[in-house]
């Protein structure tokens, strides 16, 4: 197949899980596709980093990203294989970054192993994105394992960003993903979570804030057994005439007794023009679960915006505080402190 | 100070302020009493700006401009303070944020550079002694989880710090208990002075037993029906509104 034939491949919004996110239309301008490149800090000791050549052994199965894997294993040369043992206090830091413009479409692959016991953070960055980009991560987190990623955009890119992120979760294991996406152009984030051992946890987080340009969130977590637990907490900002889109899915298999799974998305709308859309999917083959989803979306509170002006704040800064406040709920979930500050307001 | 001529205003097309007249001077303390639905607090949320109010007719001016061509912050800045019957909860702001926010408006709005953080910490601790405030009040999200009397120090704390001209009390006795009525009420007296005025709207006599008033005025249906000065609390304690409402029916 060629690679036009993988783009031609990808889904539109005619399929149920890309209701709100043409991929196709999104990647049609596309001529050439490259290497990312990858900037990997903290590197070394028990994190142990090598880079492979891509094999037909690393082809990912995926429910709602299967396409853009394709797409991104049929071109991409090399991935970056990240294994973390033991416990590690600093984050890894991983910066993608590429050029090219919107014509050009560059795809990257890291898998992420976190062993038996071990505690460690990553954080994947796409501000150096200067092109389309695919980028895929596969992690596997081991037995009793801990591992937080947090995915940082914060610069807006003129260009489509796709990431997809296909986890597996062992028994008594800990994965939380976060997502952050401040004035993105165009960008869909797909995170498909396994729960494949009993007693594991999976926590999803995603704030997104946009006056324009296009955000969507899908998350698929599949409770495969007993005992395991999901979270997610997902809040938008949207104004301008923003897009930004939650769909959510959590199937609990049939036996996946005991399961806990919460689902809630919240959004701010500030102008007329900016949507909100949430698409919560639950399908349940259990009968002894805990399963629950919200989606809301609201104004600014006017009495809240009042009191503030009535004590000086000019609106623009009023209305600031309040966006930060909305988003302060996940911001405190990011497990990663330089990134908790970064997008905190300074006291 | 202000002074307000011929001001009508509705709420969800409902006339509520019907003419109302009224002159304040520097130093002067101004009660506004009268039964619920008078148009109370009508007038103070009208002066503040609140956009949920519709100015239909009348002039207000504050210190010689036109009160109502300003925003809700500008308002402010000009030295206008109306402390809440019901303050509002902000979680997920802190009251250090906020206030720094408030005082750097303020001196923006005249001409000045914004307090450094060390001056800022410095000027809130001050205030917070002043006003007998704990200290934890400001290490929380605005007003979050408050006690009734902890929304109303809050809003005296406030007003310490942003030191207004014009002080506008909106049944700031409602829902306190005795001690919290006298920290509130102190502090409104400590930070009285021959510069600014203040207007208390209360129900009660017991606000105005502190805070005394040169001035008494009886708000009833969006009309001032009569001033006088501070006698006329007592009478209102002892006899109610309802000589009131048969003097001046609908």
């Amino acid at each position: 197949m060629q690679i036009t034939d993988y783009i031609d491949n990808l889904p539109t919004r005619k399929d149920e899980d890309y209701l709100y996110t043409d991929a196709r239309a999104a990647m049609a301008e596309i001529d050439t596709v490259v290497n990312a490149s990858i900037d990997a800090t903290g590197i070394g000791g028990s994190v142990v980093g090598s880079v492979d050549e891509m094999s037909e052994q690393d082809a990912i199965d995926s429910t709602i990203a299967q396409d853009l894997v394709n797409l991104n294993c049929a071109a991409v040369d090399d991935i970056l294989r990240i294994e973390f043992n033991d416990e590690n206090p600093t984050p890894v830091e991983i910066m993608l970054s590429s050029e090219g413009g919107k014509k050009v479409l560059a795809q990257s692959r890291i898998d992420v192993v976190a062993t038996d016991g071990s505690k460690s953070q990553m954080v994947v960055r796409t501000n150096g994105l200067a092109s389309a980009a695919n980028c895929v991560l596969k992690i596997d987190v081991k037995s009793n394992a801990s591992l937080d990623v947090v995915f940082v955009q914060t610069e807006r890119i003129d260009a489509p960003v796709f990431v997809s992120t296909s986890a597996t979760v062992e028994e008594g294991a800990c994965l939380s993903v976060s997502t952050v996406n401040v004035n993105p152009g165009f960008v869909r984030n797909n995170i498909q979570v396994d729960l494949v051992g009993e007693h594991s946890q999976v926590s999803l987080n995603g704030v997104y804030e946009a006056d324009s340009g296009h955000v969507d969130n899908a998350t698929l977590v599949n409770h495969l057994v007993p005992n395991c637990t999901s979270e997610e907490l997902y809040k938008g900002i949207l104004d301008g005439d923003a897009k930004g889109a939650f769909s959510g899915r959590i199937v609990v298999a049939p036996g996946a007794q005991k399961t806990s799974a919460q689902q809630t998305n919240r959004n701010m709308l500030l102008s007329t023009e900016a949507h909100a859309y949430a698409k919560p999917q639950l399908e349940i083959y259990a009968d002894d679960v805990k399963c629950s989803h919200g989606a809301t979306s609201g104004q600014i509170d006017q009495a809240q915006l009042f009191y503030m002006q009535q004590r000086g704040i000019d609106k623009k800064t009023a209305m600031k505080l309040l966006t930060a406040a909305f988003a302060l709920e996940v911001v405190n979930k990011i497990p990663v402190e330089s990134v908790r500050n970064e997008l905190t307001i300074e006291e | 100070m202000l002074k307000i001529e011929n001001l009508h205003a509705t709420v969800d097309g409902k006339e509520i302020l019907r003419g109302i007249n009224l002159e304040i001077n520097e130093g002067e303390v101004h009660a506004i009493m009268g039964p619920n639905g008078s148009g109370k607090s009508t007038l103070s949320a009208v002066l503040a700006g609140n956009p949920a109010y519709t100015v239909t007719e009348g002039k207000v001016t504050f210190n010689g401009k036109d009160l109502l061509a300003m925003s809700p912050e500008d308002r402010a800045n000009e030295g206008l303070f109306l402390s809440f019957q019901y303050p509002v909860e902000i979680p997920g702001v802190s009251m250090t944020n906020f206030m720094k926010a408030a005082i750097n408006g303020k001196r923006k709005y005249q001409g000045l550079e914004p307090l450094s953080a060390s001056e800022f910490l410095k000027l809130q601790r001050e205030k917070k002694k002043f006003v007998e405030i704990n200290n934890d009040l400001t290490n929380r999200s605005v007003n979050e989880g408050f006690s009734g009397g902890e929304k109303k120090k809050n809003e005296i704390f406030q007003m310490a710090m942003l030191e207004p001209t014009l002080r506008i009390l909106d049944e700031t006795d409602s829902g306190l208990d005795i001690d919290a009525l006298r920290i509130v009420a102190t502090g409104v007296t400590k930070l009285k002075n021959e510069k600014n005025a203040t207007v208390v709207i209360t129900h009660y006599q017991r606000l105005l037993d502190y805070i005394v008033p040169d001035f008494v005025h009886i708000l009833y249906h969006g009309r001032i029906v009569m001033t006088d000065t501070k006698e006329l609390v007592q009478k209102l304690e002892k006899d109610g509104y309802d000589w009131i409402k048969e003097q001046f029916p609908d």
